[in-house]
């Protein structure tokens, strides 16, 4: 293969890619039903951030919560079939790797490990933003997410699920209602409990904001 | 209830801007009037800004090398019947255990097919003499019980069983041989006879008899 039709099968590529990062989440899952592996990538590159965050902020370990959102797209991989177009392709894609999370919290609590609670400074490996201009500040900020990790770690499964879908991840009741396969009404509540009980365990913190 | 339990439920309903109407009105009366809830209204305010703003925490640069050999091992994944064979090729020990259960079995069907003996006592046919009122008398000498039907208690007989002991019988001086079992070893070439009335009232239950 001449370095002219390498340079032309590259450009035709990110042509292609550009086209696929305009569709919708269901039309690429579609197209990847059909056999276009791209549409699959479009999806990981979409997704991959927003379940890390999710994962995360439910299992309280990176290490583990990369090997459940690896999982969660392994599973999309192989079952794309069971994807039908009565639900959003967020909302599919969320509810497995809830239960991933569900799941591993529960083999964690089977093999008695530490909780996050146990995650300590030199644990602390998840990105931040630039503010080394600010060493203070930066110190501060760790030293904050860590603790409201820590008491959201410390909820009950049901309502650290809901909170982190609602207040983190900003989704809609609705889809979050879809997602847990709880009503509507006992979503709201759900996380009303959940935030009033968060704010308890940070009323000092958040007192001094 | 004190009147903030009843606002309690309310919290979120108002912070996400859904309150509207008489219900909002009576929620921000309250929380006029009573600062622990407007304290934690606040808070909860506080709270979800800061929920939002918790830095994003995103995948290792490493994650999509990692998927992506994930997914092709996923593809060119060997079949189950591969995988088990190949379990077993690497595993000698738990091959080995395999083989001789495979050994145990195919002499056990082995043993079942070709190695099935006449002398069998499992061989059992049906007889009709349980209640062959004529048969039995035939057999029971008439000096005994001579207006009662024998009792019979054998329903299955053995098919065959040696002529020696018939015959060794005889020489014994045993006179109850009737004259259908003498006629049956009279003309026996293969050293076995056709089972004996005789022998079925002697035998009371051939079941447990052995030859």
């Amino acid at each position: 293969m001449t370095d002219l039709d390498q340079k032309e099968r590259y450009q035709k590529r990110k042509k292609r890619q550009r086209e696929l990062s305009n569709l919708s989440d269901e039309d690429l899952i579609f197209l990847f039903q059909d056999g276009e592996l791209p549409a699959f990538e479009e999806i990981v590159n979409r997704y991959k951030d927003p379940l890390m965050n999710f994962v995360f902020r439910f299992l309280g370990d990176k290490s583990e919560s990369e090997d459940v959102v690896q999982e969660t797209f392994l599973r999309v991989f192989r079952n794309k079939r069971a994807y039908k177009k009565i639900a959003k392709f967020s909302t599919w894609i969320y509810t497995i790797a809830g239960n991933l999370a569900k799941t591993e919290l529960r083999k964690r609590k089977k093999r008695n490990l530490a909780s996050v609670s146990d995650l300590g400074y030199d644990d602390k490996d998840f990105e931040i933003s630039d503010e080394s201009s600010n060493p203070e500040k930066k110190t501060n900020t760790v030293m904050y997410e860590e603790i409201i990790q820590e008491e959201i770690g410390k909820l009950s499964a049901k309502f650290r699920e809901v909170i982190i879908l609602r207040d983190i991840q900003e989704l809609s009741y609705e889809e979050i209602s879809k997602i847990i396969k709880v009503p509507l009404g006992t979503v709201k509540s759900r996380v009303n409990r959940a935030r009033l009980r968060l704010q308890e365990k940070l009323r000092f913190l958040l007192e001094k904001k | 209830m004190t009147s903030c339990d009843k606002f309690v439920p309310l919290f979120t309903e108002y912070l996400d801007g859904n309150l509207s109407g008489q219900s909002k009105s009576e929620f921000e009366e309250h929380i006029q009037s009573c600062s622990d809830c407007a304290q934690t209204v606040q808070h909860l305010k506080t709270l979800q800004v800061q929920l939002k703003q918790l830095t994003p925490v995103k995948t290792s640069d490493a994650f999509n090398v990692i998927l992506r050999s994930r997914i092709r091992y996923e593809l060119e994944k060997p079949s189950l019947w591969d995988q088990v064979v190949t379990y077993f090729l690497v595993n000698r020990v738990p091959a080995f255990a395999t083989g001789f259960a495979m050994l145990l079995l195919v002499s056990f069907f082995s043993y079942s097919l070709f190695f099935r003996s006449n002398d069998r006592s499992d061989v059992f046919v049906p007889v009709e003499v349980a209640n062959e009122q004529p048969i039995a008398q035939t057999f029971y000498p008439s000096s005994k019980k001579s207006n009662q039907p024998a009792k019979q208690d054998v329903y299955y007989v053995i098919d065959q069983f040696r002529i020696e002991e018939v015959l060794a019988d005889r020489q014994k001086g045993d006179n109850h041989l009737p004259a259908l079992a003498a006629q049956a070893i009279h003309f026996d070439t293969l050293h076995t006879i056709q089972p004996a009335p005789i022998k079925i009232i002697r035998a009371a239950h051939p079941t447990s008899v052995c030859f």
